[in-house]
């Protein structure tokens, strides 16, 4: 099966980012024609390096790829938590806890999280639902960068959900503080109450100016681009389209925060921030799951919360160092990278066939 | 009506008319507009004035209590300015904390979806229960001689002081001896009210607060209401003088003379508690961000308001004013020095509400908008700027469209204030059969 039919390739692909109705079924297709495509694949990898005449270093980390050490198969930590992700919205609500780990050791300050949360929340100017909080220590000529990508920590016991006085923000049964913008009143008592400064209220900075993304202007894709992207949840979980000036406005004045991407974990999608971490360094998933990769990160490591002493029990945790049993978990990020690089590779392979001839 | 007053009257409704226009721009364009930070400094000029006059209104309350509470025979002329202070006080704390709303067409939500866990909700509900009590209060003291007025009376007054009296028309002594005991049941029922749910209950969505400990802890709602008896008691003191002056009534030195001493009793107790907030917050042992934040008021970009308007205009000359001369001996001294207690209070509040607010909740925490954008961002002094490493220090200082909407709050309330003394009796009326 050295090519797949284009029809086929829509399928798998729709099925893995656009399950609004995650299914077992549609779930482990998609995994069977992801592993067949692999396997397929790594035959023409080899070629069309060798023919592309691409850099020794590409031949050379290529050739490493099969023989690298794995705890969890092929699938790279990203495609795991997605999995696990899609496996634990078949449990009732009650019996699923969304957790995020975040590997302290990992992070680059890229800012590639807030990045990418911004541009999928839409947030205004003023709000930013994850900042990376970074700086310098020690003193010249030992000194280093520390960096610390601050979510809402989605507390077990929220200090900013018992202050509202209107009944506007509450917690899901699977440990998303959410907020309802159609009744909050914008008091800001939770902005205050919160230890973490993870809230903030829509002042209405640039509102008008905001231009419209490339993402939701569809006019010059084609049909098929066009039914992706229309499939795809664009939108903030609750609310009227931000490119709509007029219904969008309904958030000027309410408070907002990070709600794990609610409109992307309901319907199987990971976080944006997890998705785009390029270091591997956010983890999301159900701790309730003991299969879990938080679950296992978790038991392995040692992690600490902030401003544990105020009892608000959140539900993200840092990665500061190996637990007892050693397990660094270095090694299953530098493995993930790798198995991530590989997919990368694989895809790439995969559309050679199809547009670019190999001779 | 003199000519005096109607200029009076005239000028200050075109002062309240003039500054809505900050209401205008608030309304249009939005918390924008404001020098609050949308992840920071949340809560600022607005609310500050908002716990202000909670606190005034509780204060003038609480007087009014020793007058038809506690039959204080020597306050009794000044039950009357105390309730009508207490009223429009709490007209106050409901403007001031509307424009703050980011939505303020959904402040209605507070009463049709309450969450009564919350300090904010109980808050809205007590404000009224408490204006009922103030304002039937205000009607039973002053029932007989809304009724003798009526008869007494002509044309439009007749009217108003007919629809006033509610209907009633019986100015009998039996009658009058009833209205009595009711207005002491209330004012005995307000007190618990108005320390406990008014005012204690504002501090307590301070005092509640885990994140704060500059907040956090029981002291925060006792220390409010002792700056509401205190501010209410100076600005009575103020607002009795001067009204009776303007309006020829004698002023009545034995109950200006009450209040005199207990403004200054209650002014020494307050420094007591301030002297003893600060020796412990600076004392090395306590939370470094204690230390902080009361390095923040003492030393920081807030420096002027705790040195000048709390101390010398709050505290110090105010009392080497009234322990100088009594009032009846000096009232416009007296006067000066309970507005100028009044000023200091307003410093106090604004001092509870920002030095806390400027602290970052977590340390190396991105800025955000306003505090970049902030017009007084240059001026040293005022931005904080010239103080070095303090921590954050986010500098805040309302912008025009805050004060202008707080100005026209105040002016309006004033002018409020100068129709209401020609219109309620505040003297007994004794009509002659």
């Amino acid at each position: 099966m050295d090519q797949l039919d284009p029809e086929e390739r829509k399928q798998s692909f729709s099925a893995a980012t656009n399950p609004r109705e995650p299914s077992r079924r549609k779930f482990l297709r998609t995994a069977a024609i992801t592993a067949a495509v692999g396997v397929a694949a790594l035959a023409p990898l080899k070629k069309v390096i060798a023919v592309g005449g691409t850099t020794d270093m590409l031949k050379e980390v290529s050739a490493n790829l099969p023989s690298l050490p794995s705890r969890n198969g092929n699938e790279s930590a990203v495609l795991r938590m997605q999995r696990e992700l899609q496996e634990s919205l078949q449990k009732p609500i009650t019996e699923r806890k969304w957790i995020m780990v975040i590997d302290l050791r990992k992070c680059v300050q890229c800012h590639a999280c807030t990045v990418a949360c911004i541009a999928e929340n839409r947030t205004p100017p003023g709000i930013t639902y994850r900042p990376v909080l970074d700086w310098e220590t020690g003193k010249y000529p030992n000194v280093s960068r520390r960096s610390l990508p601050r979510p809402c920590f989605h507390c077990d016991n929220p200090p900013c959900v018992p202050v509202c006085p209107v009944k506007a923000t509450w917690k899901r049964e699977d440990g998303v503080v959410v907020i309802d913008y159609d009744k909050c009143i914008g008091c800001r008592y939770c902005v205050v109450a919160c230890p973490y400064g993870a809230r903030a209220t829509d002042f209405g900075f640039d509102w008008d100016s905001t231009p419209a993304g490339p993402a939701t202007d569809t006019s010059l894709m084609n049909e098929e681009a066009k039914s992706l992207v229309d499939g795809l949840p664009k939108i903030e979980y609750e609310s009227t389209p931000w490119y709509d000036n007029w219904q969008r406005a309904d958030l000027v004045g309410v408070t907002q925060k990070c709600h794990f991407c609610t409109q992307r974990i309901d319907n199987g999608l990971l976080p944006a921030c997890v998705t785009t971490c390029i270091g591997v360094a956010t983890y999301f998933g159900d701790i309730r799951n003991p299969k879990s990769l938080v679950s296992e990160l978790l038991r392995e490591n040692r992690t600490i919360r902030l401003k544990e002493e105020l009892g608000t029990e959140p539900s993200v945790y840092y990665i500061v160092g190996p637990g007892a049993g050693g397990t660094d978990v270095d090694v299953k990020g530098i493995d993930a990278a790798l198995n991530d690089y590989k997919q990368t590779l694989l895809q790439r392979e995969l559309q050679v066939p199809l547009g670019v001839p190999l001779k | 009506m003199t000519k005096r007053y109607l200029f009076l009257v005239i000028l200050l409704a075109i002062l309240t008319a003039s500054t809505s226009y900050g209401w205008y721009v608030r309304a249009i364009e939005g918390l924008k507009v404001t020098a609050l930070s949308p992840s920071f400094t949340s809560w600022g000029l607005w609310i500050s004035f908002y716990i202000f006059f909670v606190g005034l209104s509780a204060g003038a309350f609480l007087v009014s209590s020793l007058v038809y509470g506690f039959n204080f025979k020597d306050l009794e002329r000044v039950g009357r300015y105390a309730l009508i202070v207490a009223i429009l006080s709490l007209l106050g704390v409901f403007l001031s904390v509307l424009p703050d709303l980011g939505r303020m067409d959904r402040f209605i939500y507070l009463y049709t979806s309450p969450n009564f866990s919350s300090w904010m909700a109980i808050e809205a509900w007590m404000y009224v229960v408490y204006i009922v009590i103030l304002l039937s209060e205000l009607y039973f003291a002053c029932r007989t001689d809304l009724v003798r007025l009526k008869s007494t009376t002509t044309g439009i007054k007749r009217i108003l002081y007919r629809v006033l009296s509610l209907g009633s028309s019986d100015s009998r002594d039996d009658r009058q001896l009833r209205d009595r005991k009711v207005v002491r049941i209330l004012a005995i029922v307000g007190i618990p009210v108005a320390v406990i749910g008014v005012h204690g209950g504002t501090g307590a969505i301070f005092g509640v607060l885990g994140s704060r400990v500059a907040w956090f802890g029981g002291y925060t709602p006792i220390y409010f209401v002792l700056s509401a008896m205190l501010s209410g008691s100076a600005f009575l003191l103020a607002a009795y003088i001067i009204t009776n002056r303007a309006l020829g009534i004698k002023v009545d030195s034995a109950a200006t003379d009450k209040l005199r001493t207990i403004v200054l009793l209650l002014l020494f107790v307050e420094w007591f508690f301030m002297f003893w907030e600060l020796i412990v917050s600076f004392w090395p042992t306590a939370p470094q961000e204690n230390t902080f934040i009361a390095s923040l008021l003492v030393f920081g970009p807030y420096w002027y308001v705790f040195w000048i308007d709390e101390l010398f205009v709050g505290f110090l000359i105010p009392a080497g004013l009234l322990l100088h001369r009594p009032p009846s001996k000096a009232p416009i001294m007296a006067c000066i020095a309970g507005l100028m207690i009044v000023l200091g209070i307003v410093g106090i509040r604004f001092n509870i509400v920002l030095p806390a607010l400027n602290v970052l909740p977590l340390p190396n925490m991105p800025l955000d908008w306003n505090i970049k954008s902030s017009p007084w961002a240059s001026i040293p002094g005022v931005s904080g700027g010239w103080w070095p490493n303090i921590g954050a220090g986010l500098p805040y200082f309302p912008s025009l469209w805050e004060i202008l909407v707080e100005l026209s709050i105040v002016s309006l309330l004033v002018l409020f204030y100068v129709l209401l003394v020609k219109i309620v009796p505040l003297e007994e009326v004794v009509t002659t059969k």
